[in-house]
């Protein structure tokens, strides 16, 4: 075979090209050919442990307080990330609940988070690491009372997310 | 069987000149070799590694069989395509393709396309696993192998892939496929075609 297209115009394409990722494939075969662990909804087989339901509290609650933050009702914040608005319900108000790879993504890029570091959140995927534990349960023991961002839960949002930034090569 | 299509180029993104590279039809040893031993490390590297008794529930410990299952599946079938993208004596893309399966476009309704399967660039060269990711084009490349493949099977050019969650906005925005929206029969992945028209417009970088 030949390809239908010329070399420069490959070129002039490559160049103006912005930087995003191009990968195509299953979730459970890109995963089990890179040897990379699958998040739990998609194993056959149902975990024997699972994370620690406080990860994923602390990912409801942040969340919640992001959206309140950039000063959005749930429908505008599922508008905004392309997700259904039950979704944000359950993600916010159903503990223990395992977002969805994709949904964490999306929320991700409205929240201008590191994705990876909000799927470990999430439960989406499989974390060992201690410190960023702690660091959730701490966070979602300092944010109470959903109604209304009070001064000191704006204080513990804004470090928590510099923290998750911290934590995007990891 | 392994046979080299054509030269083209990636662009170096830390020194901005663009490097030669080598597309192959069919895949060898080498590139099975290259992914588990130069992919594989620096994907493990980047990410959060699971305890060895998690490993074994996840069966993570035989993933690389299943790979080498996987091709071995699919090489020599005549309904399977495999591509990869050489630079600097190392892989630095693959793909596969399906050559079997059919539009689901309304408009574009039971004619046959080019199925991408699998497609993924080396971890050096993406943004986010690589501090100073290397090449830039293996996708657009092999994209334009897809289209090329399907032009010379008599399919005018017709694409379909699922993209995964963080590439959406690629085949959404730049290579302007249509989006059929989230697959529910493919973990909710978001299905997208490309038509004659479109498949024209990409390769005329319009």
């Amino acid at each position: 075979m030949r390809l239908h297209i010329s070399r420069e115009g490959l070129r002039a394409g490559i160049a103006a090209d912005p930087e995003l990722p191009v990968e195509v494939g299953s979730l459970n075969s890109l995963s089990e050919s890179l040897g990379m662990f699958v998040p739990h909804e998609l194993v056959d087989e149902p975990p024997t442990h699972s994370e620690p339901v406080e990860l994923r509290i602390a990912f409801g609650t942040l969340v919640g307080l992001l959206r309140r933050r950039m000063g959005l009702d749930i429908a505008e914040l599922a508008a905004r990330a392309r997700v259904a608005e039950e979704e944000i319900l359950e993600i916010e108000n159903r503990v223990g609940l395992v977002a969805k790879p994709r949904t964490v993504h999306h929320l991700a890029g409205v929240f201008g988070l590191p994705a990876q570091t909000l799927l470990k959140l999430s439960g989406a995927t499989i974390t060992n690491d201690e410190k960023f534990k702690e660091a959730a349960v701490r966070f979602a023991a300092k944010s109470g009372d959903m109604s209304k961002l009070t001064k000191h839960e704006k204080e513990a949002l804004h470090e928590y997310v510099k923290f998750l930034d911290s934590q995007a090569d990891g | 069987m392994k046979e080299p299509v054509e030269l083209v180029d990636l662009l170096n993104r830390n020194t901005q000149f663009f490097e030669e590279a080598q597309l192959y039809s069919g895949l060898d040893e080498k590139n099975l070799i290259d992914f588990e031993t130069a992919w594989k490390p620096a994907f493990r590297e980047k990410l959060d590694g699971a305890t060895p008794e998690e490993a074994g529930r996840m069966n993570l410990q035989d993933a690389h069989w299943q790979w080498r299952d996987k091709f071995a599946v699919r090489d020599g079938q005549l309904w399977s395509r495999a591509f990869a993208l050489e630079a600097d004596e190392l892989t630095q893309g693959l793909m596969f393709v399906d050559v079997s399966k059919f539009a689901r476009l309304e408009t574009q309704d039971r004619l046959h396309l080019v199925y991408v399967d699998f497609l993924s660039t080396a971890p050096w060269n993406r943004r986010g696993l690589a501090e100073n990711p290397k090449y830039k084009g293996v996708g657009r490349i092999m994209i334009a192998t897809a289209v090329s493949l399907s032009i010379e099977e008599g399919f005018r050019g017709r694409v379909g892939l699922h993209a995964l969650p963080q590439s959406e906005s690629w085949y959404r925005d730049i290579c302007r496929m249509t989006d059929l929206g989230a697959d529910a029969s493919y973990q909710n992945l978001h299905y997208f075609e490309m038509t004659e028209e479109q498949a024209n417009e990409f390769l005329n970088g319009n």
